[in-house]
């Protein structure tokens, strides 16, 4: 019946263990209270009795290697979590990490929608710029036009120049100035 | 286990099945909606990807057109088109209808004010659900209008094609139509490049919002836009500006029926200016649907470079001397005796010069300076025949299209081959009669001799930009016309002509130019209805621009000297000053 009870041992903070699990030097050894009515059956069924708080001696079990090893490598099996956790914390955990998962993907999920609000935004900026800038280019083209350019001059008092006054002077043996001479810039 | 225990259990086992069956029947009916009907039946897969995803077309935007000096010739500009919601504003007001309606129609007319109450009250009244009441609004009217955010008004943003020079360059270019469904290139180089500046639209399908906005949490699939091409022409307007200004001026004041004026690179074939009038400014195409150009033939967005065909009359005698020349059949000093008509042995009808004037014993250079028909019909007749003159027709590109971008008439004229051909044909074509051919077919004979004999492919387009990708039009040989020396003697010929003909009022103080002057006159028509033109090229010692003037129909100086010469000579002039060509008269 022993090497079925599942044994819950809480090791104080030395962690020394016997061959059979218990604690040595003077550390008291607490199991649960299934166990210990499990021992108290045990020890009624075998004539003996025991009081809390006492060391108790148990005898070894064919077929099971005894010792501190044997005892850790229960607890891997038999016993995943690092600590205890009843029903009511696993359901209360439970609950506060979906609620914390939910408001994380809330959150994101809100982040993505104002973003998106953003780029709608910046959309619209940019449409409206390019918008403006197409239309300052027009502007620019129609004010580069010749003829907005004659129109202009008229306005400020210019006339076109007379082709007929126009005289060309013929110097022989005029030679091109090569590049630039500094010297006779105005 | 006692009997209430057990009957507890089973109880507890009926609640539990009754559960279990409800679960089942749910996640069948689940299964039914969402998995059977969503996609067949119902279809509501379809529903509701309709209800929140949205495809919208990307419209891409048209290409711009440059000038060789990169000024913009057109471009595209939004503007904005209103609509009205009748149907939602009655909706939205069912109390005090008339009062809201009265001070929204007030409203609407203060920011618009070129749509009266009337057609809004019209508009308000139709019971449709949209209706348009205004277009193209100014950015100034859409500021406005965004503003007063008015409940049940939008506007609708829409690309136009605008052209910032108004009508310059105008027949070059042609336009774009406006229409709802259909904006497309018509005409000039809008037409003929139309699939390339009109780019590729994209899509975009994505999950929308409320407000229909795309999310970019959703799935999407975009097709990306293509953008137009933009292209850069061989026309500066500046020399266009010069030369539409020169010829509309001189239209008006000669009261012509209308002109056409060409300006060619003699030395690549990039045309630098093509103006006709009669014109339309392409910003507002339909107004001048119902004018016509060409002496009233064609529709005034036909470009008269490259569809007026004409009887090219006096300026066609170098095509008859370069042939001559050629062949080595004539020199310029050749003689011949001009008695002032000329019969034929063979029964061709008698040609005779203007006026019947004789010129006595004239050389080959002299009858271009006197414009003789007679001599240019002797020396297509006697000397050259048609197995020899005819070739030359051909060589010069009459004929066929000169491959400019875009369509274009090819002129017209009858050969042996033709069965209705007579010798007359010969004898008249000498000179420029029974013949058609635009002007820039003749533009580019003149070409060909300012350029040592080579003729070069004429074009418009100097570059196009497809996405970062440019690519340079080349200029293009188009065929050897005639040999080098043979166009050296005739530009010696022209010069004289310039100096001592017709031409002399195209001279342009400080330069030398090779011209010829041309009047032709239509059979059937009053003599005095001419096309007075006349084609040649400057400097002639170094020719940089050919170009030819056509005035049809002028009354108050009817001739190619009296009434194109002095337009050409102002051009040409102008076109020296801006270019700052070097004078080269001694």
């Amino acid at each position: 019946m022993a090497r079925f009870a599942i044994r819950l041992v809480r090791v104080h903070s030395t962690g020394k263990t016997d061959r059979n699990g218990e604690r040595v030097s003077g550390t008291r050894v607490q199991g649960t209270q299934k166990m210990d009515r499990f021992r108290d059956r045990k020890d009624k069924h075998a004539g003996e009795t025991r009081s809390a708080g006492s060391q108790v001696h148990h005898p070894p079990v064919p077929g099971v290697p005894a010792g501190p090893i044997l005892a850790a490598k229960r607890r891997r099996q038999l016993h995943p979590f690092f600590y205890r956790i009843g029903p009511v914390t696993l359901s209360v955990s439970s609950v506060l990490l979906i609620g914390l998962m939910a408001i994380l993907y809330l959150s994101q999920l809100g982040q993505a929608v104002n973003s998106n609000q953003q780029i709608q935004d910046l959309r619209q900026q940019q449409a409206t710029l390019q918008r403006e800038n197409q239309d300052l280019v027009n502007t620019i083209a129609q004010e580069e036009s010749p003829a907005y350019i004659v129109g202009h001059a008229r306005t400020m008092g210019l006339i076109p120049a007379d082709p007929k006054t126009i005289q060309i002077l013929v110097v022989k043996h005029l030679r091109a100035i090569p590049g630039d001479d500094q010297s006779i810039q105005p | 286990m006692s009997v209430e225990m057990r009957r507890a259990r089973h109880r507890q086992m009926l609640i539990f099945l009754l559960v279990f069956l409800g679960i089942v029947i749910l996640l069948g009916r689940l299964f039914y909606w969402q998995v059977l009907e969503s996609q067949s039946g119902y279809n509501l897969a379809k529903l509701a990807n309709e209800e929140h995803t949205q495809n919208q077309i990307l419209n891409a935007p048209r290409g711009l057109i440059y000038d060789i000096n990169g000024r913009i010739l057109a471009t595209n500009v939004v503007r904005d088109d209103v609509y009205v919601e009748p149907i939602q504003f009655s909706i939205d007001h069912p109390d005090n209808t008339q009062s809201d309606l009265t001070a929204l129609i007030n409203t609407l007319h203060q920011v618009l004010p070129s749509v009266s109450i009337e057609k809004l009250q019209q508009a308000f009244s139709s019971g449709l659900p949209t209706v348009r009441i205004a277009v193209r609004i100014d950015p100034q009217q859409s500021r406005q209008l965004r503003t007063l955010q008015l409940p049940d008004v939008f506007l609708q943003p829409r690309t136009w094609r605008t052209y910032p020079d108004g009508d310059l360059a105008a027949q070059i270019l042609g336009y774009v139509t406006q229409n709802d469904s259909d904006n497309s290139g018509v005409y000039g180089i809008e037409g003929q490049y139309n699939s390339l500046l009109a780019g590729k639209p994209g899509s975009f399908t994505a999950e929308t919002d409320l407000q229909g906005n795309p999310l970019v949490v959703g799935a999407d699939d975009e097709q990306p836009v293509v953008n137009g091409a933009n292209l850069t022409l061989t026309i500066d307007n500046s020399v266009e500006y010069i030369v539409q200004t020169a010829l509309a001026n001189a239209v008006k004041q000669l009261q012509a029926a209308s002109g056409t004026v060409v300006v060619v690179n003699a030395r690549t074939g990039a045309v630098a200016a093509m103006a006709g009038v009669s014109t339309f400014d392409p910003n507002n195409y339909g107004k001048y649907a119902a004018q016509k150009g060409c002496l009233n033939s064609e529709q005034v967005y036909f470009n008269p470079a490259l569809y007026c065909a004409y009887e090219p009359g006096s300026t066609m005698k170098i095509v008859t001397m370069a042939a001559a020349l050629d062949q080595g059949l004539v020199t310029p000093d050749t003689t011949l005796d001009d008695q002032g008509c000329i019969s034929f042995s063979d029964g061709t009808p008698t040609v005779c010069n203007w006026q019947f004037i004789p010129y006595g014993t004239e050389t080959m250079t002299q009858v271009l300076e006197h414009s003789a028909n007679v001599g240019a019909a002797y020396v297509a007749h006697n000397i050259l025949g048609p197995s020899r003159y005819y070739p030359y027709l051909a060589r010069f590109g009459f004929g066929r299209a000169t491959g400019i971008d875009g369509p274009e008439d090819a002129g017209y004229y009858r050969t042996p081959g033709n069965a209705d051909w007579t010798e007359s044909d010969l004898t008249r074509q000498a000179f420029g009669q029974s013949i058609l051919a635009t002007p820039l077919q003749v533009a580019m004979a003149y070409e060909a001799v300012a350029n040592g004999g080579v003729m070069m492919r004429p074009y418009l387009v100097a570059s196009i930009n497809n996405g970062g990708h440019v690519v340079t039009t080349k200029p293009q040989v188009e065929r050897r016309v005639i040999n080098a020396h043979a166009a050296q003697l005739l530009t010696g010929m022209l010069e004289d002509s310039a100096l001592y003909g017709f031409a002399q009022l195209a001279q342009v103080p400080g330069y030398t130019i090779a011209a010829k002057t041309g009047t032709a006159t239509t059979q059937g028509i009053s003599a005095d209805q001419t096309e007075a033109s006349l084609a040649g090229f400057i400097p002639a010692t170094n020719p940089q621009f050919v170009i030819l003037v056509k005035l049809d129909r002028p009354q108050k100086a009817i001739y190619g000297s009296t009434a194109a010469a002095p337009l050409w000579g102002a051009i040409a002039q102008q076109l020296m000053e801006y270019y700052s060509v070097p004078p080269d008269a001694h």
